[in-house]
């Protein structure tokens, strides 16, 4: 006897579903997608060619001078001297915190990954919030140890500028949004609370 | 399939090791890849003509350096050419960086990811040429926006135009960021791991889908 609609299980439902070529059938795919268009979003908002003196413009300039006192003042731990002056950070080695170095590709990415995975608002929002602080003190690092090896190994530099810590940088985001799954999956999975006796 | 503790660190250790064997800097592997990558690029590359009379080429080096004025350790030049006009406008250009690193990772990444192997080879069969597609697109867009923007006459200079801003906007957004050439390949990979099997990430939170979709693999 065939069965009647009310006796198809989820998962049948799910691979006549997949049969049929039906979206549910890659979630995973539709949501690699969503995170491309939110990507792209957050790419265009931050790397569209805004006129000079722009507000966009002063406050990505003044984020870069941010990222420089911060970092100069990370890089004090290994050089005294050192010291940030706008966007500069000045001491034994010389660096220029431009856009490239602000990682805000990783922070694009982060975002998008969270923000559009299937969670509670509040948990995206706190992985948004505390992903973001992550990332900043890895760049934060990076620029540091990038500091330490203009200083050290000058001839190691734009192997480790332009290759390892970037690639660093990205599998570090990666973590990051991996570790907040696992927390948002643990706290799905944890059994909720017996309310109290009265 | 679960993603267990243990087997997401032995994949993780396995890409890792990966990684490190195949990105360590090898002069001969970085001119080998040069030199065999260039013709490929100059199939696509060489026939065309951009605007008014505008042509490029990639040219290995035999030499690895970082020349004057140039921003990167080259280890190809792009050349480029106008209809016309003698001599060229060479732009020192890193392969290894830009097309080697990120095949590399895509390919560690496939490798680490435990999958059968028709699966894995299938995959590699997939992901290779979709990364050696979106490198020559790279490429494209970077000769494309040089004689737009750092050469005069080869495309109208109507700074208003919409393709202009396009072409302007796309470059900006794809290839200024440094990350993305490492953003590239693992989104790649993980749209091929996806395709090819649904690992369980919670994408979907009906029980019945995600045993339904795993227990085909």
């Amino acid at each position: 006897m065939p069965a009647s609609a009310s006796e198809v299980t989820p998962g049948a439902r799910a691979s006549g579903a997949a049969r049929q070529g039906n979206p549910r059938r890659r979630p995973a795919l539709a949501y690699l997608l969503r995170v491309a268009v939110a990507m792209a979003v957050f790419y265009g908002l931050l790397y569209f060619p805004y006129p000079p003196d722009s507000l966009p413009v002063c406050a990505i300039s003044g984020y870069l001078r941010g990222v420089a006192a911060v970092s100069a003042a990370f890089v004090r731990l290994f050089d005294a001297g050192a010291r940030a002056h706008g966007d500069v950070i000045d001491g034994r080695f010389s660096m220029r915190i431009v856009l490239d170095c602000a990682a805000l590709d990783a922070h694009a990415l982060l975002a998008a990954a969270v923000l559009v995975f299937p969670a509670r608002w509040r948990q995206r929002i706190a992985g948004v919030v505390a992903g973001t602080l992550v990332v900043a003190a890895v760049n934060v690092a990076r620029i540091a140890v990038l500091y330490v090896v203009g200083v050290r190994w000058p001839s190691a530099f734009p192997v480790v500028h332009e290759e390892v810590l970037q690639i660093a940088i990205i599998l570090a985001t990666f973590s990051v949004f991996g570790g907040w799954i696992a927390i948002v999956r643990r706290a799905e999975l944890a059994p909720a609370v017996p309310a109290a006796a009265p | 399939m679960t993603w267990s503790i243990r087997r997401a660190a032995v994949s993780l250790s396995v890409f890792l090791a990966l990684l490190v064997a195949g990105a360590w800097p090898w002069l001969p592997v970085q001119r080998g890849f040069s030199a065999m990558y260039c013709p490929l690029a100059n199939l696509v590359l060489a026939p065309q003509t951009f605007g008014w009379g505008g042509h490029a080429r990639l040219v290995p080096l035999s030499r690895i350096e970082r020349r004057p004025g140039d921003n990167v350790t080259a280890d190809a030049v792009v050349a480029l050419t106008v209809f016309g006009w003698e001599g060229d406008l060479q732009m020192g250009t890193s392969l290894r960086r830009d097309v080697y690193l990120p095949l590399w990772i895509l390919i560690a990444l496939l490798i680490a990811v435990p999958l059968p192997f028709a699966r894995r080879m299938k995959a590699l069969a997939i992901g290779v040429p979709i990364m050696i597609l979106l490198d020559l697109a790279a490429l494209e867009l970077r000769v494309t926006w040089t004689f737009a923007f750092q050469l005069r006459g080869i495309y109208a200079a109507d700074a208003g135009s919409v393709w202009r801003r396009l072409v302007d906007l796309a470059y900006g957004a794809l290839l200024t960021p440094p990350g993305n050439r490492f953003i590239a390949p693992l989104g790649v990979g993980a749209a091929i791991i996806a395709w090819s099997r649904e690992p369980r990430l919670g994408l979907d939170s009906s029980p019945g889908c995600n045993e339904d979709v795993t227990s085909g693999v």
